[in-house]
């Protein structure tokens, strides 16, 4: 019994260019972004939605909640094993030389995002990144409009000060 | 930084779009006297840009495996407005598609090639004649379900539909299209396929016999299935 109906399907086909870049922005490798929105559409198919719901909010709400999860438990992950260097350091610095620069300059803004706390990314990339209004972005994240408003100023302060982005052109 | 925090929230509103009129003109006027303003709002530009560009070429290339998920959740009971092209429509039954088996016949189908009851013709050619493709199933005269699944134009010129067939004392689910010709539905192509269908699982070429059906499709298709509102045109009007 498939639980999305046909017009959720096919709304949620015609979301997946702007999911995938949403993935992109909160992952920041290619390949990780595709296992995000292949683990969105799944829970989605799985999972299904109410009638009524809008079918773009619900499914960035469905990959933002995903991509927080895996965010918590590789938090976890980490306090946990402190004695050994963060998974991101072994697996970027030995191979940054053999990636195409495109994946590289993705890699250095990327490592810039990580070092923002993930609501104040999330809000950021929904309005900048996929041109959502603060109204948009705070029915997905479930939040008043002036903390979306509050959330992003306070990430790009904090890439003014860390000054990576800046040098990234 | 020595720009206030409001400030500071009014720039990056101004970079949204976010501001009225009457905010944006003031902060715009500030902008242009104040150097720190300026050299922020600069600063906050150019974050945004770099932004913008290291995801923009993200929303194509969308892996096969992830739209096929789509497409094959589509094609279990296909969208009235879904205008998906065929071609894309190949990994659509996967793998599992053991002893199945393919019938290219007319509307009568023999009970021991099958070794379950045939579809009832006339029953099946009602529905296939009035009720528009979709979610729905709707039982014939002898139990079995039934759902149109999409209509297509085939190169000869005449309308097929695809659709599928639930026999309630069988697991599986089977396939198949029929056209229409002279007033008449002719099931061209019949063929097994599995109930549950894993949606993550590419179906080898030649894994499962309901690739007679695909080949079918692909081979007699003139054009992208229609959509709901041509579909329902199409029925209204006894199709042409």
């Amino acid at each position: 019994m498939p639980s999305l109906n046909t017009r959720q399907r096919s709304d949620l086909m015609s979301e997946l260019g702007g999911l995938r870049r949403f993935c992109l922005s909160l992952t920041g490798a290619a390949a990780d972004a595709d296992d995000l929105l292949q683990s969105t559409v799944e829970r989605m198919l799985e999972k299904g939605m109410p009638e009524d719901a809008h079918t773009a909010k619900w499914v960035y709400r469905v990959c933002k909640n995903i991509w927080i999860d895996e965010v918590r438990a590789r938090q976890v992950r980490q306090r946990h094993a402190t004695s050994v260097p963060a998974e991101e350091d072994v697996e970027r610095s030995p191979s940054a030389e053999t990636k195409a620069g495109w994946e590289q300059h993705l890699a250095a803004v990327n490592e810039a995002l990580m070092r923002l706390p993930p609501e104040q990314r999330l809000a950021l990339m929904l309005v900048t990144v996929d041109g959502k209004s603060y109204a948009e972005a705070a029915d997905i994240l479930q939040v008043p409009v002036g903390t979306i408003m509050s959330r992003i100023a306070r990430a790009r302060k904090h890439l003014l000060e860390d000054r990576v982005l800046l040098q990234q052109k | 930084m020595t720009i206030t925090e409001a400030d500071f929230e009014r720039l990056s509103q101004l970079i949204d779009g976010e501001l009225d009129a009457a905010s944006q003109q003031q902060l715009e006027q500030r902008i242009a006297l104040e150097p720190e303003l300026a050299s922020a709002w600069q600063e906050l530009q150019t974050i945004n840009a770099t932004l913008r560009q290291a995801y923009a070429g993200a929303t194509t290339g969308i892996p096969q495996r992830i739209t096929s998920m789509l497409d094959s959740a589509v094609g279990q009971d296909r969208a009235k407005d879904n205008v998906v092209p065929f071609f894309r429509r190949q990994p659509l039954w996967p793998a599992a598609l053991a002893a199945s088996v393919v019938l290219a016949l007319a509307v009568s189908l023999t009970p021991e090639h099958t070794g379950s009851p045939s579809p009832p013709a006339l029953s099946l050619a009602a529905v296939l004649e009035s009720l528009p493709s979709g979610d729905t199933w709707t039982t014939l005269e002898d139990g079995a379900q039934i759902q149109a699944v999409l209509t297509f134009p085939s190169r000869d010129g005449s309308w097929c539909r695809e659709f599928a067939l639930k026999q309630m004392s069988r697991k599986d689910t089977r396939r198949g299209v029929a056209c229409r010709t002279d007033g008449q539905w002719r099931t061209e192509v019949v063929a097994q396929a599995p109930e549950h269908e894993s949606s993550d699982v590419y179906r080898p070429a030649g894994a499962g016999d309901s690739q007679a059906v695909h080949q079918f499709i692909r081979q007699q298709a003139a054009d992208i299935p229609l959509s709901g509102s041509q579909e329902a045109a199409l029925i209204d009007s006894g199709w042409r």
